[in-house]
């Protein structure tokens, strides 16, 4: 060996640890975060990191500092949505699309839990990558469908899997079943509430196709579908909506569905009866439908307590009318309301009750700057006394419920969103809430006292104290992407302020006394909590 | 008895001791005088092994192979610039005993989902340094180096006036063996000076650092800034480190 080589051999261990100096760094630092979805839940915001397949839970402790908490939720996100109280985050994943190697991901719904300790729960195995989730508003069932956003090679667009989330995931659930159709296609899906059937207490599934109706009971999932066809001569209808009653208390064949139909004057009206002696059904009740006229193609049903008893309202714009159909007989009778109002829902219990126990219903239009009060007590007997009329400066696009103790709020959303009315159903009044930015987005904090209202990409942020009125405006650093209002962990309220920018910053205030003084931002919040 | 002395003092002078080189080097002394460890065995003079003092610059590369190190580097290596001092209190046979202090700087650099990060890795170590003649050019030796790390990242975001920073401490401990080759030498003096490339590879070991995030509020700033959590950063793995020393 020459002594001119000798160096090079002290520099070899150099060279070749340069030349090994590869990298093994995460994947997860070379994407770029997005896209983003992001939520409130009861105890902690939620960002799904989808490009990190995670979920970034922000819950907050009782100074205003975050503790985030990172969840996988597998690859291929597809969507997610919470559950209507906001306990829980479901989130569908395809997985990795194809499956090529035992360790790749197949599709699955993950349910993570949305408290102040924010947690992984329950993983249903699915058998395909399909995007449709319904969840039902008590929040005990989930559907995954195909939607039209499903784009494989060959789909059968009834394939329905019904998961049970009350239930850990099993041979038996999720339960698949595809729909027995006479080429409908499912639109949407409604979860009854508990119908006391002949064979007993169970609840539904409504399955609205493009065309007619599938009946599955939610007890016995497996059973398979009832379809209701809803035309009986041939002509097309589509089911846009439906109604549900359980019947008078006490008994086992008056539960009822009504179905609105697209443009049609008639509706379904199908009665869950007993099963005949001898009758072949592989289900213990049988849909039986009729049809009713409303008088015009209603916008709107819900069966509702009258002084007549309780009858099936029917919203008739074009009649500009109340439309009380009896069940069990079909005679109508309307309640004129002057104008030509869109939707309704009965706010008896938060409107401190209705005459003579019947319900009271409020009615609202996108088109008609007015609200109506429907006192139904005296709806059948003397209509022409039977409703309120309240004029506004803007109509109505949107109503958001206030729990307690403030339940007999409501706060109305214009279709600017530059108009807002805090609608008190005991005082029957409305009272203006103007904001200077069109697009402001409104929320009703959950315990009720405060609505947060931002505008989404600009920096303005306003509490309303749903108590005197009073909002409270700030000015964040910020633009402002999402706004969620969650309990904190020391008990207290915190308003979570998104920033989805490019470094995703977040601000978090006090819930009840808002202030720049003792607000915490944070910056590159994606970068935190990865694994 | 004046070295030993000086070997009593303990590692923590080594560094200011070697800066002090020529004046320390007892030049005067007569044989007889020698502390005991040089009587064992003395380099004849004129041999470059009779140095007492080196100084060394170089570079220091670790290979971190640690997912913390994932948003500061595309790569697994911790690149650096590396000084060093080493003290000779004495030597038995073939044998020298080196006190050695050092200081690393390691600097990477990267995106991470998009944000810029920067992180500095400054290391300090005092360690012990057996040195064996293996020819008339070549010296093994290994290396035990106790040390403080001080971990410091930065996180450049959508606002680079005000960056996100992690300043964190952990301990190192580096064991390490190489080779030192001598390169020149000056002659015709009794204390000679010698210029050696010196090549060294082992495992650095190293402690955790919680790598939380935030941004700085000075003076007046009315912001209350909350901190994020990076992966927590372990930065040992094998070294190398390779230098050119000048021994006197």
């Amino acid at each position: 060996m020459s002594t001119t080589s000798r160096p090079l051999l002290a520099l070899a261990p150099v060279l070749g640890a340069l030349l090994a100096g590869c990298g093994t760094r995460d994947p997860v630092w070379d994407t770029t975060p997005g896209p983003l979805v992001d939520f409130g839940l009861v105890g902690s915001a939620a960002i799904l990191d989808t490009s990190a397949s995670r979920a970034l839970m922000l819950p907050v402790e009782g100074d205003l500092t975050l503790s985030p908490v990172s969840l996988p939720i597998g690859r291929g996100f597809a969507t997610a949505a919470p559950t209507m109280d906001g306990s829980k985050l479901l989130v569908l994943t395809h997985g990795d699309v194809p499956v090529r190697t035992p360790a790749d991901q197949t599709p699955g719904l993950g349910v993570i839990g949305g408290g102040t300790s924010p947690a992984l729960g329950a993983l249903y195995p699915l058998a395909s990558p399909i995007s449709g989730l319904s969840i039902d508003p008590e929040g005990a069932f989930a559907v995954v469908y195909s939607s039209p956003a499903d784009v494989s090679f060959v789909e059968n667009p009834n394939e329905l899997s019904i998961v049970d989330l009350g239930r850990a995931p099993a041979a038996d659930n999720p339960t698949p079943l595809t729909l027995r159709s006479f080429g409908g296609q499912p639109q949407s899906f409604v979860f009854t509430p508990t119908l006391h059937l002949p064979a007993g207490p169970t609840r539904l599934l409504v399955v609205l196709t493009d065309q007619d109706l599938g009946i599955i009971d939610l007890g016995a999932p497996a059973e398979g579908d009832i379809t209701v066809e809803l035309s009986s001569s041939g002509e097309s209808v589509t089911p846009t909506a439906i109604a549900v009653t359980d019947g008078p208390a006490g008994t086992t064949d008056g539960a009822e569905l009504a179905v609105l139909l697209e443009d049609d004057p008639n509706i379904v009206l199908i009665d869950l009866l007993p099963v005949l002696p001898g009758q072949m059904v592989a289900h213990s009740f049988s849909p039986t439908p009729n049809i009713v006229f409303a008088g015009g193609p209603p916008s709107a049903l819900a069966f509702v307590d009258t002084d007549g008893g309780q009858r099936l309202g029917a919203l008739v714009p074009s009649q500009q009318n109340l439309t009380l159909l009896d069940p069990a007989t079909g005679i109508s009778s309307t309640v004129d309301l002057g104008g030509a109002f869109e939707s309704f829902t009965v706010v008896t219990a938060a409107a401190g009750g209705g005459t003579n126990g019947a319900d009271v219903a409020l009615a609202w239009s996108t088109q008609s700057p007015e609200v109506a009060f429907i006192d139904l007590g005296g709806a059948v007997g003397t209509p022409y006394r039977a409703v309120q009329v309240l004029e506004l400066e803007q109509p109505v696009a949107q109503i958001l419920d206030v729990p307690a103790p403030n339940e007999r709020l409501k706060l109305l959303v214009a279709p600017d969103g530059q108009s807002f009315f805090v609608l008190d159903l005991v005082a029957r009044t409305a009272s203006p809430i103007a904001s200077s930015t069109a697009g402001t987005v409104a929320s009703v904090a959950g315990d009720g006292q405060f609505a947060w209202l931002f505008s989404p990409g600009g920096t303005d942020l306003a509490q309303l104290d749903l108590q005197n009125l009073h909002p409270l405006n700030l000015t964040l650093d910020d633009p402002i992407s999402g706004a969620f209002d969650v309990a904190r962990r020391d008990g207290g309220r915190a308003l979570v302020a998104v920033d989805e920018d490019a470094d995703f910053g977040v601000t978090v205030l006090d819930g009840t006394n808002p202030s720049l003084e003792s607000a915490v931002e944070y910056s590159a919040v994606l970068l935190g909590s990865l694994r | 008895m004046k070295h030993l002395a000086r070997l009593a003092l303990g590692p923590s002078l080594a560094l200011g001791l070697s800066l002090a080189a020529p004046a320390a080097a007892d030049p005067g002394a007569p044989a007889g005088s020698a502390p005991a460890m040089d009587r064992i065995e003395r380099a004849a003079p004129g041999d470059p092994r009779s140095a007492r003092f080196g100084v060394d610059l170089g570079a220091r590369a670790v290979f971190i192979d640690n997912a913390g190190f994932g948003p500061y580097s595309t790569s697994d290596l911790l690149p650096g610039l590396s000084v060093a001092a080493s003290w000779v209190p004495g030597r038995i046979g073939a044998v020298s005993f080196a006190v050695v202090g050092e200081y690393d700087l390691g600097y990477q650099s990267a995106t991470a989902r998009g944000d810029a990060t920067t992180l500095f890795v400054h290391r300090a170590a005092v360690g012990l340094e057996p040195r064996f003649r293996v020819g008339s050019r070549l010296d093994l030796f290994a290396k035990l180096a106790p040390g403080v790390l001080y971990l410091n990242g930065q996180i450049t975001d959508a606002d680079p006036s005000n960056p996100l920073s992690s300043s964190q401490w952990t301990w190192s401990l580096d064991t390490s063996g190489g080779a030192a080759f001598l390169l020149l030498r000056s002659s015709g003096s009794r204390h000679v000076t010698s210029l050696w490339l010196v090549g060294e590879i082992g495992y650095a070991f190293a402690g955790s650092a919680d790598m939380i995030f935030a941004q700085s509020s000075s003076a007046g700033d009315p912001h209350n800034y909350g901190s994020i959590t990076l992966p927590a950063l372990r930065p040992a793995g094998f070294l190398d480190r390779w230098a050119i020393s000048m021994r006197f």
